[in-house]
């Protein structure tokens, strides 16, 4: 074990030197100026915040009432006609919307006129209640005249689709006050009207209230420190900019698996990898050895990033724990990055393959994360993206452990697998062959796939990557709402684990490892089923349990004693394949796989209609 | 004539270097997850934050409170189509989708209204939270009109919608300024930066297995070789560009004028080529180029979306058809880097041996 540390950490260096060494001092200097301008380009944009300024408006005025408020938005073009004119230029589809004195005129038949309206009445709204906000400022006795309500909005966490346990209210003299307000006149306790961002827990009085005057924003706080708002202030949850920030904190990682790329893919391409495995170093050490340093370094820049945030105000508290805890929602999504990097090397023939296949899969890799975590409505699904952990930890939310579980598990060890998988791959005759991208993959796995035992782990191994998939279809079913969508959704969960419980038993008996015979086939499907079943199981224990107190108590002992037949449908579906590719070649292996399927789904959707109510 | 036959010699090299390694068809596959990415975004906030007035319909609230706040609050949220439950039903019903409690405060003293809402984190969150929202503004007017603030002070106008006007429009709104201010630039940039990597590539690759050097042994000078690759990945991308403006107005994303966005983005195609051209020209290896140009492009876009007259701006002022278009700006910045890159490369090229 020791020998093999010290063999890994000698490659790492080794791959280090190499790596500084590479470049001349000018293309260095050059690229370290551009990261340092990339960055901080970003940070400026993260703290000052940003408008994309984008006219897209026409309006034509035929009055200037609303001259300020179209001042302080670039999206609107405005031109000031007479109302006639005006009229005829919206009817001709010169102009979006027309503003008259005491009305405006849209098309209802045209969508981007629609738009315009709903710009203008969310820009005029904007503006109007601003215009409060600075009276109020200038003058906080008048306060109440003109922001007389204060809202404190409280989210209640409850899953959908399950029996919903709402709190009990209880009767009006039991409920709190949540919090007091004192007239300028009282002296004692007050809460605080202060610019956001600039929380302060102290308490002075009103009359020593000092406000910045380019705050856009005004807020209060109420005696337990919770956030009041006026109305205009209460908004839907976007979660945007926080996801910016975890891409943010994502850079490194997909600038440096780049690099990894290129180097790895310069050692194959030159041969010079023939020199490594003429050392005494194993596949799995050389692995590690050429990681370990560039993703070490990703890992380091992101912490260095976060500290950076932190410095900024940007995370709620800038203290060592809140680095850490973001820095371990970021090191899946990483891992993932290099994991694709390291099979764009394997499956590829050239450089420009290589670029093509990494880029395609970290694009896929990229949406992936940033899709669930910029639709706050959808959580705790979001948590299907690491990337929401982070966004969490930035919009200063609880996480709990088992939601950070959740979060992180399936794509650790989805990143683990693959680089367990890549490894199978890494040998010479693999490496200086040309052979085609599946050819290679089913290679890997025929590596790998010794016994049929190994077809047990295998089949577990895939069930990471079933679960990570399946709830990528369900985010994006959620998010299209197509019709049948439940049909949907059942048919593409079954097909995602029919299909991956069949690649072990496919390159047994494919490749002749096993004797085609129904018996063998039979072994290779109970071995598949019953490892992709025990694994599925584990994981979505993990997942449910952050989902348990909202689950009903009765229903529990009932999925438990109905745990039976999900593991007779895993064994049945794997069987159908195994059995079909025993007499079965070539292309009508995805027939076989169909028909699997199709068993799998009618199971599913006769589990849903009878146990769901109102399906 | 002969030189002509020469480049499109180099140019079926070309092609069939792309070819065989299947690029060109996984470059299309990344274009089209971007564009299945960006559009499932625009959805995804147009339904969880835009909506139909209809997911709020027959969800419930409880009013707490005596006061005539809570009893003006319960009317305005009846009359946006939500089902108000008197508290002290409450007991019979069990419970309800949202809750209010109004502590303190009356429409015509002037004292704060303080006002607790308990709602559940869902998908038709940002529905029900619009329609309180409106509620609570049009109680607030209420209350500034009572209290006399609307007489002394002359506010901006007020745009009031229907609720059914207002959700309607506002879904309208993001799907249009999500997808002519993302999508489109994002799905109309992306070839002509896969371009730039791709000339990159090429170039980077000829230099490094020194077939360069096999190539520069033809009739063609470096220059002409360079010259080439470049045009076709130029050419390449000006085509995947224009097949993307028409697969978009097939997807029901109109562009308007076309004739100026092409000649916009032939122009910026000019742009990526020339940077990942001399990037891999003037980089030591591959990986550096690659790594400078991924760096470049990625500034280029970010600034771009930010900037006023930026190629970025042009484009969406272009395709929605805006009356403020600024060419100059973008025509300056092209006239003046695009030159500027030809002649550096023209330099680099010739140090080269």
């Amino acid at each position: 074990m020791k020998s093999s540390a010290r063999r890994v950490l000698a490659l790492a260096k080794w791959e280090v030197l190499r790596g500084t060494g590479r470049g001349n001092r000018a293309s260095t200097l050059g690229i370290s100026l551009l990261i340092i301008l990339l960055l901080g380009f970003m940070a400026l944009f993260i703290t000052q915040g940003f408008s994309m300024s984008f006219t897209l408006y026409s309006v034509a005025a035929s009055t200037h009432r609303f001259d300020e408020v179209f001042e302080v938005d670039s999206r609107f073009h405005v031109q000031h006609l007479d109302e006639q004119l005006a009229l005829q230029k919206l009817n001709s589809g010169d102009v979006d919307i027309v503003v008259t004195d005491q009305k405006i005129h849209f098309n209802d038949k045209n969508s981007k006129s629609l738009a315009a309206l709903s710009a203008l009445e969310e820009v005029s709204r904007t503006y109007r209640e601003q215009f409060f906000h600075n009276i109020v400022r200038q003058n906080f006795d008048e306060t109440f005249r003109f922001l007389p309500i204060w809202v404190k909005v409280d989210y209640k966490q409850v899953s959908e689709g399950l029996q919903l346990i709402q709190p009990q209210l209880s009767s009006m003299g039991d409920i709190e006050p949540s919090f007091e307000f004192e007239t300028a006149q009282n002296a004692g306790q007050q809460a605080i009207i202060d610019s956001r961002g600039e929380r302060s827990r102290a308490h002075i009085p009103f009359e020593d209230l000092g406000v910045e005057q380019d705050a856009d924003r005004l807020s209060a706080l109420d005696s337990d420190g919770e956030e009041v708002l006026p109305p205009s202030e209460i908004a839907p949850q976007m979660e945007f900019p926080s996801v910016v920030q975890g891409v943010l904190l994502l850079a490194p990682a997909i600038f440096l698996s780049q690099a990894y790329g290129n180097s790895l893919m310069g050692e194959r391409v030159g041969r010079k990898a023939e020199l490594i495995f003429a050392s005494p170093l194993s596949k799995y050490e050389i692995i590690l050895g050429k990681t370990l340093p560039y993703f070490l370094l990703a890992l380091l820049a992101t912490v260095g990033i976060s500290s950076v945030q932190g410095l900024f105000q940007i995370v709620d508290s800038a203290s060592l724990g809140s680095i850490v805890l973001i820095t371990m929602t970021v090191v899946p999504a990483a891992l993932m990055y290099f994991a694709f990097s390291l099979v764009a090397v394997l499956m590829a023939n050239s450089f420009r393959e290589m670029t093509v296949i990494a880029v395609f899969a970290q694009t896929i890799l990229t949406v992936y994360l940033i899709a669930p975590a910029a639709l706050p409505v959808i959580f705790p699904m979001s948590l299907i993206s690491p990337l929401t952990a982070t966004t969490q930890v930035f919009a200063g939310n609880i996480l709990t452990a088992s939601q950070y579980l959740l979060s992180t598990v399936p794509f650790t060890l989805s990143a683990i697998t693959i680089f367990i998988l890549a490894s199978s791959l890494f040998s010479e005759e693999a490496l200086f062959v040309h052979r085609k991208i599946l050819g290679r993959t089913l290679e890997g796995i025929d590596t790998l796939t010794t016994s049929p035992n190994v077809v047990f782990l295998l089949s577990a191994a895939t069930v990471v990557f079933a679960i990570t998939a399946q709830l990528a279809i369900l985010s994006f079913i959620i998010i299209l709402q197509p019709p049948g969508a439940v049909f949907l959704l059942v048919i593409s969960f079954a097909a995602v684990s029919e299909i991956l419980k069949s690649v072990g038993p496919y390159v047994m008996i494919s490749r002749g490892k096993v004797k085609r015979s129904y018996r063998e086939g039979f072994k290779l499907a109970l071995y598949s089923g019953v490892g992709f079943f025990l694994a599925e199981k584990a994981l979505l224990f993990v997942m449910v349990s952050s989902m348990i107190p909202y689950i009903s108590p009765s229903a529990i002992p009932g999925v438990l004693g109905l745990l039976i037949l999900p593991l007779i449908v895993h064994v049945s579906g794997a069987t159908i394949s195994s059995l079909g590719l025993v007499k079965t070649r070539g292309a009508r292996y995805l027939v076989i796989v169909a028909l699997a399927t199709i068993f799998h789904a009618s199971y599913n959707l006769v589990l849903i209609f009878s146990l769901i109510p109102g399906v | 004539m002969a030189a002509m036959k020469r480049y499109l010699a180099l140019v079926r090299l070309e092609i069939g270097g792309i070819r065989s390694q299947k690029i060109m068809v996984l470059a299309v596959f990344v274009q089209l997850v971007m564009l299945l990415a960006s559009s499932s975004l625009t959805v995804g906030f147009s339904s969880a934050y835009g909506g139909d007035l209809r997911v709020v319909e027959g969800k419930s609230v409880v009013v707490d409170g005596v006061s005539d706040v809570a009893d003006r609050l319960s009317e305005l949220l009846k009359s946006k189509g939500l089902i108000v439950v008197p508290s002290d039903y409450l007991g019979m019903i069990g419970s309800v989708d949202v809750q209010i409690t109004v502590f303190s405060g009356s429409l015509d003293r002037d004292e704060p209204i303080e006002i607790d809402v308990s709602l559940p984190q869902s998908t038709y969150t940002p529905a029900l939270l619009r329609i309180l929202r409106s509620s609570l503004e049009e109680l607030q007017e209420d209350a500034r009109q009572i209290r006399g603030g609307l007489d002394v002070v002359n506010p901006p106008p007020r745009v009031v919608l229907s609720d059914s006007a207002a959700f309607n429009a506002m879904e309208k709104q993001i799907i249009f300024e999500t997808t002519y201010m993302m999508l489109v630039p994002i799905v109309l940039l992306l070839p002509l930066i896969i371009s730039g990597g791709l000339v990159l590539d090429s170039i980077s690759e000829e230099k490094e297995s020194k077939t360069l050097h096999l190539l520069q042994a033809t009739p063609l000078s470096l220059f002409e070789i360079i010259g080439v690759k470049m045009l076709f990945y130029m050419v390449a991308g000006i085509i995947q560009a224009g097949v993307w403006v028409v697969l978009l107005q097939i997807i029901s994303v109109e562009l308007s004028n076309i004739g100026w966005m092409i000649l916009l983005l032939a122009s910026l195609s000019v742009f990526f080529v020339l940077i990942g051209g001399l990037l891999s020209l003037t980089m030591p290896n591959k990986a550096m180029a690659q790594l400078a140009y991924t760096l470049l492009s990625t500034l280029f876009i970010l600034v771009w979306f930010i900037l006023p007259s930026s190629p970025v701006s042009v484009i969406v002022a272009l395709a929605v058809k805006s009356q403020a278009i600024s060419y100059i700006a973008t025509a300056a910045m092209l006239l003046i880097i695009i030159p500027t890159v030809f002649y550096v490369i023209l330099v680099s090229s010739r140090r080269i041996h």
